[in-house]
């Protein structure tokens, strides 16, 4: 075999070069020690004043982490942490009644957030993308796409512009006809039966009932049912006319019973439907969050099999056994990757509603938890499979390295140096994306009543703690939101 | 001291021109400033957002005014106006059936429309500011209040004969790397006593965010 | 050193090229700037220039029709028939921007015609009346009250329905706009038309 030898100048620098890499090993090393601060670090101090009820310390907290001074501002350049962070504080200020404030953050997130499409992208941009960090686009899942929408109509509706109310549900619409076009299996229905129903309201109290009877439809189509919400729809669909056509045999049946029965003029609806009625829209607990977990190789592959919904996204026998072969000769050790967990949060809250000392009917509006968790059961296979894929690639890079610098130089500490800088370098910049919506409630309840015009105490009890306000109800729909205590 | 790499010195200096020039491309592309529309003339023309900027009102204005000015209505309003007699019209709100939020650009378009019926015609305007917490009732009852039956009232209540409305909507599609609102606004006069629509305008325009 | 120089130019390079590519993120556009920007098909749904064609054919066939003429006679009389439009009636299981349509034939109608028009997008009871047309509820005698009530001689109504079928992920829509003139004392319609359109999604 013939023995290639550097050219003299690289031979002097050999000595240079060895210093270079060790200083690059260390430096990583000591990286690698300290650790590198993900997302749910940052956010953790401000969710935990947030679940004990400390929530303006929490704005404080986030308009510090995106440069602002007070919550009027909003930072001078929107990264991609910025506007997740942005839209973090936006749900706290609509917990303290800042509702324009949240309204203006969360429009200028829905401008800036993209959604995360597994679908066409491959495991190479996947992978990247899960393990870039800030440095890539935060890209939310389809259900933290609709709720930005669902919950921004709560802020409109709560200062009575229904006008930007209704804005927001069309935008919802939007977004909702997309993912639905793509077939999105990370969505629940109930995600889409929130939305639906605010949108109802939104058109409703402005008289527009064809409009409130499509949105209402859709949202007993997707599960939100009650028999006063029955007797509504009845009555809607008697009224205008509604067919619900392709809205599915639940919405047919209420179409079939609307048609008998003599009609309701629209001023008989307004009094019975609309005129003093009460809203009470109530978010609990917390979501799910990410946290970084350092899987060895073998269960990594376990969990990529146990996971496996998209078939685009599997490993194939020969990247499984390049895994353990790796796994083996030490090339590769783990896999470091989100994990979702719900340490440090709340379990279920009981919601308890008082509308002038009377208790008031509570039902489901959204299950975000379980939303959370259906989605991340769906995808996380892929992206762990993508997540393999990548270490194999980077181990590969590293083994490739240590070949290339043993040969050129003849020394194999020299290649050994080499490899880690590689790999090391890869590592030091490898921290799993744990970003996610974090602040979103686990729970929205819905309570809803009619009341003669006046001024009525409302209170709300979450796990013991007790919100109070005074609402005034006169002509058309009040809308109130608590969800400072979790 | 030996230079590590021998006889690569120019190499080193060429190296170092093209990261430099690298940088400062780098940092004059992430670096902004602060500038006038006076300064730079263009400012006004790139489009930013979806929704309506100054150049999509003045296009959407001009289409719209040149045609009521144009119209067999204004034709009549002068000729009454000639006799003694000129018209009181009120300008309410434009509706938004978008999904965008353009409230401020509806009134800003409205505002513009009546600057040049004041100024251009010899009708009598009734302004908006002077409707003051009736405008703010029209607004806020959207729907109900977009009733022609119901703005009759308000224009009666305001000694008016004619009002200039209109509605605005959109088509908005979006696919995995672009998205697209087309908008249809239409500007209407309506006879106060019988609701008949005296003129009517569409105009439309296109914004897009394309990868 | 030709491995230092080669590896040095490609540094260099690729810092270059990172800095420019800043330059190629998506970015916001108008028509006047991008002048196909109305042409893509994005979705399924009607898109303006759909709604330009469906309506187009509808109205040039009832602006050449004899109910159209009759009217532009009547107005020469100096009895000018009073021509109450309704919304179309969305009959697809889609949100489809209609109401642009309702007030693209108010335009025409307002502008090339010698009717007066009334909008009564609001007469929500009516136009429930109006849907009920077509089933045993119909009764011609309550429209023609209606119409006395809003002065109207005649109505402008119309409805959009759809057919969606799906094979794997290939997707069809198939439109049919359907347009009416009636008169209100007679219920009677005057005037009647289809025009028809398809979109779809394919691989």
């Amino acid at each position: 075999m013939v023995q290639r030898r550097l050219p003299q100048p690289l031979q002097h620098s050999t000595s240079a070069f060895s210093i270079l890499l060790a200083l690059m090993v260390s430096g990583f090393a000591m990286v690698g020690a300290s650790g590198c601060a993900t997302y749910t670090d940052h956010v953790r101090e401000a969710k935990q004043d947030a679940l004990q009820g400390r929530t303006q310390q929490a704005v404080e907290r986030l308009n510090k982490a995106i440069g602002a001074e007070e919550s009027h501002q909003y930072p001078e350049k929107l990264t991609s942490e910025n506007t997740l962070m942005l839209l973090e504080r936006a749900t706290l200020l609509q917990a303290i009644g800042k509702y324009k404030l949240a309204a203006r953050d969360m429009m200028i997130a829905d401008q800036q957030l993209d959604w995360l499409d597994i679908g066409a992208q491959g495991k190479a941009k996947i992978g990247k993308y899960m393990f870039s960090g800030s440095s890539v686009k935060y890209r939310a899942p389809p259900f933290e796409r609709l709720l930005l929408n669902t919950l921004n109509m709560v802020n409109f509706m709560a200062v009575g512009d229904y006008e930007g109310a209704q804005v927001e549900a069309r935008r919802f619409s939007i977004v909702e006809y997309f993912f639905l076009n793509d077939e999105s299996k990370t969505l629940l229905p109930e995600s889409l039966a929130l939305g639906n129903y605010l949108g109802g309201v939104a058109f409703e109290a402005t008289g527009e009932y064809n409009q409130a009877a499509r949105y209402y439809a859709d949202a007993y189509r997707y599960g939100l049912r009650t028999s006063r919400f029955e007797r509504r729809l009845v009555d809607l669909f008697r009224i205008t006319g509604y067919g619900g056509k392709g809205k599915g045999d639940a919405v047919q049946q209420l179409v079939d019973r609307s048609r008998a029965g003599s009609v309701l003029s629209f001023e008989e609806y307004r009094k019975q439907y609309v005129d003093g009625e009460l809203l009470m829209v109530v978010q609990s607990g917390m979501a799910p969050y990410k946290e970084g977990k350092k899987y060895p190789v073998g269960q990594a592959i376990a969990y990529a099999n146990a996971h496996s919904y998209n078939y685009n996204y599997t490993l194939s026998a020969k990247e499984k056994s390049r895994a353990r072969e790796m796994a083996v000769s030490g090339a590769l050790k783990w896999i470091s990757f989100p994990q979702l967990t719900e340490k440090g949060l709340p379990g279920q809250r009981n919601v308890n509603i008082f509308v002038d000392g009377r208790e008031a009917a509570v039902f489901m509006g959204s299950n975000i938890e379980r939303q959370v968790e259906h989605a991340w059961e769906r995808i996380s296979g892929a992206l762990m499979v993508a997540a393999i894929t990548r270490m194999i690639t980077r181990a590969a890079a590293g083994a490739g390295a240590r070949e290339a610098t043993q040969q050129a130089t003849g020394k194999s500490g020299l290649g050994i140096l080499a490899q880690l800088a590689v790999e090391g370098s890869m590592l030091a910049a490898d921290k799993p994306d744990t970003r996610s919506w974090s602040m979103l409630p686990g729970r929205i309840k819905l309570a809803r009543v009619r009341l003669p015009d006046g001024s009525y105490p409302v209170k709300v009890k979450v796990a013991g703690r007790t919100e109070s306000r005074n609402v005034e109800i006169g002509s058309g729909v009040r809308v109130v939101n608590f969800s400072r205590n979790r | 001291m030996t230079f590590p790499i021998r006889g690569t010195m120019k190499e080193f200096q060429t190296f170092s021109v093209i990261l430099a020039l690298g940088l400062m491309a780098h940092l004059t592309g992430c670096a902004g400033q602060h500038m006038r529309g006076s300064e730079n003339p263009a400012l006004d023309q790139m489009t930013f957002s979806l929704r309506f900027d100054r150049a999509d009102l003045d296009r959407l204005y001009k289409k719209n005014i040149e045609e009521l000015m144009d119209s067999s209505i204004m034709g009549q309003w002068k000729g009454q106006a000639q006799n003694g007699a000129p018209p009181n019209v009120a300008v309410f709100p434009i509706r938004n059936e978008t999904s965008e939020h353009i409230r401020g650009s509806l009134d800003a378009l409205v505002s513009k429309i009546e600057t040049d019926l004041v100024n251009d015609t010899p009708i009598s305007i009734i302004a908006q500011e002077s409707q003051g917490a009736l405008i703010s009732e029209v607004k806020r009852q959207q729907s109900s209040a977009y009733d022609p039956k119901r703005l009759a009232e308000y224009g009666e209540q305001l000694g008016a004969q004619y009002y200039i409305t209109g509605r605005i909507y959109d088509v908005a599609e979006r696919t995995k790397d672009a998205r697209r609102v087309q908008y249809f606004l239409f500007l209407q006069v309506l006879d106060v006593e019988t609701g008949a629509i005296k003129f009517q305008h569409e105009a439309s325009l296109t914004k897009a965010l394309i990868g | 050193m030709r491995f230092t120089r080669l590896f040095a130019g490609l540094l260099a390079f690729a810092f270059l090229a990172t800095s420019f590519a800043i330059g190629c993120a998506p970015q916001y556009v108008r028509d006047t700037e991008k002048r196909d920007i109305d042409e893509a098909a994005m979705s399924t749904r009607l898109d303006r220039k759909d709604l330009n064609r469906l309506y187009k054919e509808n109205v040039d066939k009832m602006m050449s029709s004899s109910v159209v003429g009759q009217w532009e006679r009547q107005a020469a009389q100096g009895e000018a028939p009073v021509v109450a439009i309704f919304p179309m009636r969305n009959e697809t299981s889609q949100n489809l921007a209609l109401d642009a349509l309702l007030s693209k034939f108010e335009t025409d109608l307002v502008n090339q015609t010698a009717a007066d028009v009334v909008s009564h997008e609001n007469q929500a009871e009516l136009i429930a009346e109006i849907k009920r047309q077509q089933s045993s509820a119909y009764n011609p005698r309550r429209l023609a009250g209606y119409g006395k009530q809003l002065g109207a001689q005649y109505f402008v109504t119309g409805k959009v329905y759809g057919v969606r079928e799906q094979v794997k992920a290939e997707k069809r829509q198939q439109y049919f706009m359907f347009v009416q003139v009636l008169d209100v004392e007679t219920g009677a319609i005057k005037f009647q038309n289809e025009a028809g359109l398809t979109k779809g999604f394919m691989k």
